[in-house]
């Protein structure tokens, strides 16, 4: 099995198997369009992924390695979050830092599986919220006037009953 | 195994529809916060975050991400507004079991309004629903409440019509079981269309005046109307659509509705209604407004049709429609008539993939509202052939037939 060297931003180096780095579209272009195909002295350089976190997407790259691709989106189609697996939801027992940092590297890498589990993690921690649970939980700072926060309110009566 | 069982037995039925429920379990999550990391803020700054966090939440949870501050607002009410395609459910009955069946959207998209037609002899509303979560969850609910609580959210208005049939097309529905308990079709808010829902007793010049007023705004005119009573208005009915069709001109407007058992609204009018009552369900745009919707509603009459001239009306009715992205139906047919079921394979065939809810009423109402309609088609004789009535009003109320009402909203979808 043919292998490939990722850095990290902080300059370390993890040699993975090319087909396990293939799951990320970036780096699967990235070695198609630049022809570093075979050439195993060539080092691909992530400038936006740290060591620590370039570990984990290894890790859960390696373990994914055999799913097969996931399905394309749809806007009218029903989104799932209860179907995550129970070693992603271990491999996803992060703080909320760590949490974003797999979010963003799965966005810049390109990696559809790892980028959906991340945000359905952050949507769980959404649901069955009422909006006052949801800002305590993100620290989020309410914005509304107080007559914006009338109407909004108006709006959805019902969700302050319950 | 068989302790589990044991355990159903021990809860005391309601004696009602036993349903499983759908909702599902949120998995447990704890994300710790981490020291001087503003992770709200972090998702808002990288774009499309928000929206792809936010666009794994159903309706409910939507509305409460949306009050949450202005950046959330924004991109939940951008994601809501993008679901705009019809939802639908429907219950009905195997070998003693109550299947639910329901679209993947359902409890997912905006709601404009939801129609629920059931069947009185299956399902009384003063019933208990039994819901069973797992196994061994089970909790009762008066109807009303089972439905607010998973079909349609509690802030959104929705009726219930009671019919002799519930007959509806649905995309996975089991063939040979087409009868349901119960059916609900859940429209979208439509971009400029308000869809009201009012009553109204038409022989009362002043009641019709008086909830009309009250109920469309004076800068707009009537796409479509759909009609519920529970009598025989042949003449009465024309006094409420002069006043809601200007001219009572069929081309106007697309109608349909059926003499019914009985409809119960909720959320708005909380009265008891004369027998006389219409109830209505009403589709209006701003006049001269634009907007991406259209209306269009056939009469096919005659009990006598063959399946190759059923599917001719049909092909002839889509023929002279125009389709949208997404559309949804109405079928009213007559309760007389037998062998029905296989207009709804045909009405598959033609309009594949539109939601069709239907049933059977004893008298349809409708008029032929469709391009290049033949003028003829609206003043066959009146079959009561009253000499009251002078003016020559396109007919409205019918029997042996079938009414179909289209709805269709969005982009023009070429053919």
């Amino acid at each position: 099995m043919s292998k490939i060297k990722l850095q990290s931003s902080d300059g370390e180096t993890f040699e993975v198997e090319i087909e396990i780095a293939k799951c990320s579209v970036t780096i699967k272009t990235m070695l198609e369009d630049l022809g570093m195909d075979e050439d195993e002295e060539e080092v691909v350089p992530l400038p936006n992924v740290n060591s620590a976190i370039l570990r984990k997407v290894i890790q859960w790259a390696t373990y994914h390695k055999d799913d097969p691709p996931p399905p394309e989106d749809d806007e009218n189609k029903e989104k799932r979050t209860d179907d995550i697996s129970s070693w992603d939801a271990d491999f996803l027992k992060v703080d909320q830092g760590t949490l974003f940092e797999l979010i963003l590297a799965a966005n810049y890498l390109d990696i559809k599986g790892l980028l959906d589990v991340t945000c359905k993690t952050v949507a769980n921690m959404i649901k069955g919220k009422a909006p006052e649970e949801i800002r305590k939980t993100f620290n989020i700072k309410n914005d509304f006037t107080a007559s914006e926060e009338e109407q909004v309110r108006k709006e959805n009566e019902w969700c302050e009953e319950k | 195994m068989s302790k589990r069982i044991m355990n159903i037995k021990e809860v005391p039925h309601g004696g009602g529809l036993c349903i499983r429920s759908l909702k599902k379990s949120i998995p447990e999550v704890n994300i710790p916060k981490t020291k001087n990391f503003d992770f709200a803020n972090a998702i808002e700054s990288v774009y499309p975050l928000l929206d792809i966090i936010l666009s794994f939440l159903d309706y409910k949870d939507l509305i409460n991400a949306s009050q949450v501050n202005k950046a959330w607002k924004e991109v939940a009410d951008k994601i809501l507004l993008k679901r705009c395609d019809p939802s639908w459910f429907t219950c009905y009955k195997i070998k003693g079991s109550n299947i639910l069946k329901y679209s993947d959207n359902l409890n997912k998209n905006n709601i404009g309004i939801g129609i629920i037609l059931y069947n009185s002899r299956r399902i009384k509303l003063t019933d208990y629903i039994c819901i069973h979560r797992e196994i061994s969850i089970i909790s009762l609910k008066p109807v009303a409440e089972y439905i607010t609580d998973e079909l349609i959210p509690p802030n959104i208005e929705y009726c219930l019509i009671s019919c002799p049939r519930v007959v509806s097309q649905f995309p996975i529905k089991e063939k040979a079981l087409l009868t349901s308990t119960f059916d609900g079709l859940i429209l979208p808010k439509i971009p400029n269309v308000q869809t009201t829902m009012f009553h109204c007793n038409p022989v009362k010049k002043l009641d019709i005046k008086n909830t009309i007023d009250n109920f469309i705004k004076p800068n707009h005119e009537v796409k479509c109307i759909l009609l519920f009573c529970k009598n025989d208005l042949r003449k009465s009915i024309y006094n409420l659509l002069d006043a809601l069709v200007p001219g009572l001109n069929p081309l106007a407007a697309a109608i349909g509705g059926g003499i019914i058992r009985g409809t119960k609204t909720f959320q708005n009018q909380k009265k008891v209604f004369s027998l006389n009552d219409v109830f209505c369900i009403a589709f209006t745009k701003e006049k001269e407004g634009k907007c991406d919707f259209s209306a269009f509603s056939v009469v096919i009459s005659g009990d006598d049709l063959s399946k190759e001239e059923f599917e001719a009306e049909l092909i002839k009715f889509r023929k002279n429609t125009e389709l949208r992205s997404h559309s949804a139906a109405f079928r009213i047919c007559c309760s007389a008539k037998v062998d029905t079921d296989e207009e709804l394979d045909l009405f598959e065939k033609v309009f594949p993939n539109v939601p069709l809810l239907g049933m059977d009423a004893d008298g349809e109402i409708g008029w032929n509202c469709y391009n290049n309609v033949d003028p003829d088609s609206w003043t066959r004789p009146n079959q009561s052939g009253s000499k009251r009535m002078k003016k020559n009003y396109p007919v409205v109320q019918h029997q042996w037939s079938t009414v179909l009402v289209l709805l269709t909203w969005g982009n023009l979808v070429t053919k």
